[in-house]
């Protein structure tokens, strides 16, 4: 997104609970979050515009199955796919379209339907091929866990640092009616799970879900008819990695590059961001993260989490609703789950999860295949 | 022998030697690639010439999969590393002959031929693995 242009207002906001359906489709699930957002705007399906669909392994076509639900009033629907942030891209997608006055009002609608275990990193999310898997490399814990060893051994960093990001998620997770686990768990509890790839246990890598998020995107002007208070989408960039000769980066792209670049476009810093959400699919992802968005000291990101900085009643509040760790991860529909969880912040009606006098927040979102990173604010 | 996945390597004459893992260098600005590629990300030179990469390194990083995973043709437990080569390079190997509880970042490994399966015509499927040294 550019400077200038209308301004983008996030109208309505809606969810399908994340957690294991098999009787439901994904046209049923994106129905549901889509007369959940619609209801939450104001708006009826026809004052939609156009339309944008985040989701992964569903087959082509998906977007207008699930669109097709809601009416058929001949509006564009795009299918997005950016593994694990296709919805978030999805949204940087409509709101582009909205800045540059193409269209005052769109929805983005985020799904996925998954089967049980770990993911085919090499099968189902890449090329098999590619990622080597044949060859017992294509982990997709394993990415996160070996950028976990180096951090502990570079920076002294502990297996209980990233651990604890599993205890406050499901802590977070258990005020949150959505999410797919609302049963807290603790540190003993996340520890003693089995492990899965050293030092990650099981309680710390997310789960596969099915879900839906949908989000209402509009204008700002066109807000005015609905709302006295809007929340602004005021940034959301996206980037894939940027090659550094001879440096070696395990992360799906350039987090502090991007964020940095995101705060200068926003006119803030890390110091203005009171409530966040990034991509804890495993829990390495909150602790490096912290440190990339600027909130700590690089390789303070261990010490940062255990000492609840990262707590709702904490310095940076992170994932209030349970993460992917405890909200669950549809991989499609996280992205807008992300912005309904900071939207309802920013309204003040997060309830039990509400983060005291919440003006402005971040989203950090990764796929395979690149990363994205929002500002939101009222 | 046939390798696994072609292009990444160079089989040795003997079942008991070592491959040779293939890379690519920039005649313009001499940075080194693995696997193999095309274009030269750091100044954009098209067409890079074939080099092989030195046949140790040290583990950059590393985990131990305890699950194995989908399509893993390598049984759980086992430690899987990403091994930097002095050419800074980094190439992704499962280690072998090693004990698991020992693995460390800066360890010293070098590379090494791994039996992997065998195909329909009785060959011997093979790929790369690294080793402590």
């Amino acid at each position: 997104m550019d400077k200038g242009g209308t301004k983008v207002v996030v109208l309505g906001v809606g969810l399908h609970p994340f957690g294991r359906f098999p009787e439901k489709s994904v046209t049923e699930l994106g129905r549901t979050a889509g007369l959940e957002a619609l209801k939450d705007a104001g708006v009826a399906y026809k004052d939609i515009q156009a339309g944008y669909c985040g989701h992964v392994v569903s087959s082509a076509g998906t977007g207008l199955d699930i669109f097709e639900e809601l009416g058929s009033t001949g509006i564009p629907v795009t299918n997005v796919e950016l593994a694990c942030a296709s919805s978030s891209r999805a949204a940087e997608l409509a709101a582009t379209a909205i800045k540059a006055g193409i269209y005052d009002m769109c929805m983005v609608i985020g799904v996925e339907k998954m089967s049980r275990g770990m993911l085919g990193f090499g099968q189902s999310v890449g090329n098999a091929m590619r990622f080597g898997a044949a060859m017992g490399l294509a982990i997709l814990p394993g990415e996160y866990a070996m950028q976990a060893q180096r951090h502990m051994a570079i920076y002294g960093t502990r297996p209980e640092h990233f651990a604890q990001v599993s205890v406050k998620a499901h802590r977070n997770g258990s005020l949150n009616p959505y999410a797919q686990y609302q049963v807290p768990l603790t540190l003993e509890e996340v520890m003693s799970s089995r492990m899965v790839a050293d030092p990650l246990t099981l309680y710390q890598c997310c789960p596969t879900s099915d879900g839906a998020s949908a989000v209402i995107l509009c204008s700002e002007e066109r807000a005015r008819r609905y709302t006295t208070k809007p929340v602004y989408l005021v940034e959301s960039m996206g980037a894939t990695p940027i090659y550094m000769p001879g440096e070696i980066e395990l992360s799906e792209g350039p987090t502090a590059w991007l964020a940095q670049k995101v705060y200068e476009k926003a006119g803030v810093g890390p110091e203005d961001v009171d409530v966040a959400q990034c991509h804890d699919a495993f829990t390495p992802g909150e602790v490096l993260t912290v440190e990339k968005l600027g909130f700590c000291k690089e390789g303070e990101g261990g010490p940062f989490v255990w000492e609840g900085n990262t707590e709702i009643t904490g310095k940076k509040p992170m994932n209030t609703d349970g993460g992917l760790l405890s909200r669950g991860h549809p991989m499609g529909a996280t992205g807008g789950a992300m912005i309904t969880e900071i939207v309802r912040q920013l309204r003040g009606e997060a309830g039990p999860r509400q983060v005291a006098n919440a003006k402005l927040g971040m989203i950090h979102n990764a796929g395979v295949g690149g990363i994205q990173i929002s500002i939101l604010s009222i | 022998m046939v390798p696994l996945r072609s292009g990444m390597m160079r089989l040795p004459d003997t079942p008991d030697g070592k491959p040779v893992l293939l890379g690519s260098r920039c005649p313009k600005c001499a940075v080194y690639y693995f696997p193999r590629r095309q274009i030269c990300i750091a100044c954009g030179q098209n067409g890079l010439d074939e080099t092989d990469l030195s046949a140790r390194g040290k583990v950059w990083t590393y985990t131990i999969a305890r699950q194995t995973p989908p399509g893993s043709l390598v049984e759980a437990p086992y430690a899987v590393a990403v091994v930097e080569l002095p050419e800074k390079v980094a190439v992704r190997a499962v280690l072998t002959d090693v004990d698991l509880e020992s693995v460390r970042v800066g360890m010293e490994v070098e590379i090494t031929l791994a039996k992997m399966k065998e195909d329909e015509e009785g060959n011997e499927v093979v790929s790369y693995k690294f080793r402590p040294v």
